[in-house]
């Protein structure tokens, strides 16, 4: 598996961790995925820090993967420190020598076309990190807060307990229902509470999709861009929110802003006006 | 319940969601690139289904529509990671039962 991840004479391609400011230290050290040494190849103000590769991606067995991304994003991080802003690239950016360049020429080239976007990120993203936020709820105990306190609730419960059998189960499927639907709701206000605090206090903000949790449901799931001196009263406010019975927050960073770097640019010529990116 | 501080060096699931799927990603128009995604991901998901692969092998020869819904628990990673696993699923399933019977063909 490390034969592959070396650079050598077969290295025609270049793996990209990152585009940096231009940096004095040209050399990083062995440090790339499967000890690669990594180094930038710089283009006017900015560089690409990268390391050398036969044209192949990485494939491999999930734990050797994670392993390589654990690597992918520790030289990022190590490029930031150095370089003070950085562009992560997302895993198994290569780019190979073609027919009338080398590879250092190709990623030089896309260096050019994407100059004045790549600059104004690393400008924007200067002492700003990514953080990412995910509220969970425990809805037994959610569920069973609501029946406490909603005053609908309450007086269905005292109706069953007056009725017959028949007509006491109609109400407690009401019941169940309206703790449904209070929970729904209470999701709602709960996230757009949280969100809204948290948007006051960041730069930028991504809403990323909940994701299925084995016994907890995700109510948010947040990248905030986050000035490096905010980040701990970033942590105040969710330490507020988490205090909350049958709330947990998962408050992860500070990330290298993989959410908000997250652009699309062209190698061969595409205009720099048609790119994308999705942070807010 | 206190808030849970995770640095970032330690959420694994963390890392997958921001390096497989953040970060800059360049669209190739002259074929200079050789990947955009992350083909480890690929390779996770691929693992994850392999459990569940094997009955389907079972019934291979019975299946006239690969299931879509039942490779849908291959992944955690929400509708656009599910149906790149399901496509993922969708071509090794192939790939395997295409061997198979050419096997068969050829008397392994």
């Amino acid at each position: 598996m490390e034969d592959q991840n070396q650079g050598g004479s077969g290295a025609s391609a270049r793996y990209i961790y990152a585009v940096i400011p231009r940096v004095a230290r040209v050399r990083l050290g062995a440090i790339g995925i499967g000890g690669a040494r990594v180094y930038t190849l710089p283009h006017r103000a900015i560089a690409a820090v990268v390391h050398d590769r036969p044209p192949e991606p990485y494939q491999g067995e999930p734990e050797t993967v994670a392993g390589w991304v654990k690597v992918h994003n520790n030289v990022i991080d190590r490029a930031w420190s150095e370089a003070g802003s950085v562009l992560p690239m997302r895993f198994n950016v290569i780019i190979k020598a073609d027919g009338e360049r080398s590879a250092d020429e190709n990623v030089r080239q896309w260096l050019e076309l994407e100059y004045s976007n790549l600059q104004a990120k690393l400008d924007e993203f200067r002492n700003k990190v990514e953080l990412g936020v995910q509220v969970l709820w425990d809805p037994a105990v959610i569920a069973q807060r609501i029946v406490e306190s909603s005053e609908e609730i309450k007086a269905l419960r005292a109706e069953m307990a007056t009725k017959s059998r028949g007509a006491a189960y109609f109400i407690e499927h009401k019941i169940a229902s309206a703790v449904k639907e209070e929970m729904e709701r209470k999701a709602q206000r709960d996230f757009t509470t949280c969100y809204q605090r948290l948007k006051e206090r960041s730069e930028g903000t991504c809403v990323n999709k909940v994701r299925k949790q084995d016994d907890r449901a995700m109510i948010a799931n947040l990248s905030l861009l986050v000035r490096r001196e905010r980040v701990q009263e970033i942590g105040a406010v969710l330490q507020e929110a988490g205090d909350e019975q049958g709330v947990e927050i998962r408050f992860t960073g500070p990330w290298p802003p993989y959410t908000f770097a997250a652009t699309v640019g062209a190698i061969g010529g595409e205009p720099e006006s048609s790119r994308r990116g999705n942070a807010s | 319940m206190p808030v849970e501080r995770i640095g970032a060096s330690k959420s694994l699931l963390e890392f997958v969601d921001r390096v497989l799927d953040g970060g800059i990603v360049i669209v190739d128009h002259r074929e200079v690139l050789v990947s955009i995604l992350g083909l480890g991901l690929l390779a996770l998901e691929v693992q994850v289904v392999t459990l569940s692969a094997q009955r389907y092998l079972e019934y291979a020869e019975a299946v006239g529509l690969i299931p879509l819904e039942s490779a849908r628990h291959v992944t955690e990673y929400g509708t656009r990671r599910e149906a790149r696993g399901r496509m993922t699923f969708l071509r090794w399933f192939l790939g395997l039962v295409t061997r198979k019977r050419q096997g068969h063909r050829e008397g392994w």
